[in-house]
């Protein structure tokens, strides 16, 4: 071996040994952060469970009086699912989820063929549209509160009170939704539908057939945007709605609240049972949730 | 006129046409709804063949001996108030039971015999009218 080579060698071994020394402290430095940042997010997400885990709890109690005797504790010392079953036996929940499937279903579809209808002619350029669009932002600024006796009356009129499609009628549509489309329909090229057109299909077939297959994420946001307002709805299905039997579940779980004042075990679990259907709607369509939410950041 | 709706009805027709019904029925909604239904379906079939409404059970001492002719007695539970109570005696092996409890779900079970001290025991069955046993064992009262 030749003193040159020696020389090289020693200087690229000092070389890389430098840069492996550098690549280690970064790492490790890389590391450390990650794990701040998983610590942190560990305590927010644990953070933000606790109500839930602690709704339960309680509702997993049983005798309920257990809750308020001893030492109280954050552990689960039992699931007892017998306060669901209560709650089961003292009102009439199926009647009550069937209402609120069935105005949930008349709004969500009633909320994805008007707001199509109305994205894909905002998608088209006719006079006005400005006026138009700008009238439906104007519209946004309006409180909901302020729309409930106008349409009371005019639930009243059509004689929909008391019924389903009463209560679902002003969650059948909303502007947000028509936005969300006319964004995701804009983003279709329009050779596309040409070739549509070409192929003999109708401006029908066109929204239903070629657009809706394209949109499907801003459609499931749409879905889940439609689900969780008209099943938390509170305010409208208490105006229109004196029946008991027309009761959808926030209602009742209302009723059920003053009716069962204190027994905050029985209240807890018919909250889960009111629960359950959004956090499933949630889990099954929040991959497209999120994709819809993604693509509408990014405007190329 | 005419051609117009036969057009706007081949259109609805191509429409439902595209799509498959491996698609309508292959789906994760589909899957939870069906699992939804085959559960609540189960549960109302096993309550179904189990609301007879007859409880009963055994009372015994702590050596594990039958205690006969102790007094059972059973007072529904409601959130707020409690109905009425019914009452039997166990026979010579230490058994009891109530037949015909049909609207019982949460209930007090209290047992008395004289030198034991009495027993209550606060009990829910899952379902109204569900066949169900508890055995009870008693301590000498000293």
């Amino acid at each position: 071996m030749s003193k040159i080579n020696e020389k090289i060698n020693r200087k690229d071994v000092g070389n890389v040994l430098d840069k492996i020394a550098v690549h280690r402290g970064e790492n490790r430095v890389d590391t450390v952060r990650r794990l701040g940042y998983f610590v942190v997010a560990l305590v927010l997400a644990l953070l933000f469970f606790f109500p839930f885990y602690w709704l339960i709890k309680v509702a997993a109690t049983w005798p309920s009086g257990s809750l308020y005797a001893g030492t109280p504790s954050l552990g689960l010392e039992s699931l007892e699912l017998y306060n669901f079953i209560r709650v089961y036996y003292e009102i009439p929940f199926p009647r009550y989820l069937f209402n609120s499937i069935v105005i949930t279903m008349l709004a969500v579809v009633g909320s994805l063929v008007t707001n199509s209808l109305a994205a894909y002619s905002l998608t088209k350029d006719f006079v006005g549209k400005k006026v138009v669009m700008a009238f439906m932002v104007a519209a946004l600024m309006i409180p909901y509160y302020v729309t409930v006796i106008p349409a009371f009356l005019l639930t009243n009129e059509l004689g929909l009170l008391n019924t389903h499609l009463g209560v679902a009628l002003p969650f059948m549509t909303f502007i947000i939704g028509t936005f969300i489309l006319k964004n995701s329909f804009d983003a279709i090229p329009d050779s596309m539908l040409e070739a549509a057109r070409l192929d003999g299909a109708s401006e029908i077939y066109v929204l239903f057939g070629v657009m809706w297959r394209l949109a499907k994420p801003a459609l499931a946001t749409n879905v889940i945007l439609a689900f969780i307002q008209t099943w938390n709805a509170y305010l409208w299905p208490l105006v229109v709605v004196s029946d008991r039997k027309m009761q959808p579940l926030p209602l009742a779980l209302a009723s059920f609240t003053t009716r069962f004042d204190g027994n905050f075990a029985l209240q807890y679990a018919f909250a889960i049972m009111v629960l359950v259907p959004v956090v499933i709607m949630f889990l099954l369509l929040q991959k497209q949730f999120i994709r819809s939410v993604v693509q509408g950041s990014v405007k190329e | 006129m005419k051609d117009s709706i036969f057009s706007t009805l081949r259109q609805i027709r191509l429409l439902f046409g595209s799509l498959s019904l491996r698609d309508l029925l292959v789906n994760r909604l589909v899957l939870v709804i069906v699992v939804t239904l085959v559960v609540t379906g189960s549960v109302q079939v096993f309550a179904s063949a189990n609301n007879d409404g007859h409880f009963s059970g055994q009372v015994t001492n702590a050596a594990g001996e039958p205690v006969a002719d102790a007094t059972v007695v059973i007072q529904g539970l409601n959130i707020r108030s409690q109905t009425g109570r019914e009452n039997t005696t166990t026979d010579e092996n230490g058994y009891y039971e109530f037949p015909n409890q049909t609207d019982l779900l949460e209930f007090r079970i209290i047992v008395t015999k004289e030198g034991y001290e009495s027993t209550v025991i606060r009990y829910h069955l899952y379902f109204k009218g569900q066949n169900d046993q508890i055995d009870v064992t008693l301590h000498k009262s000293e």
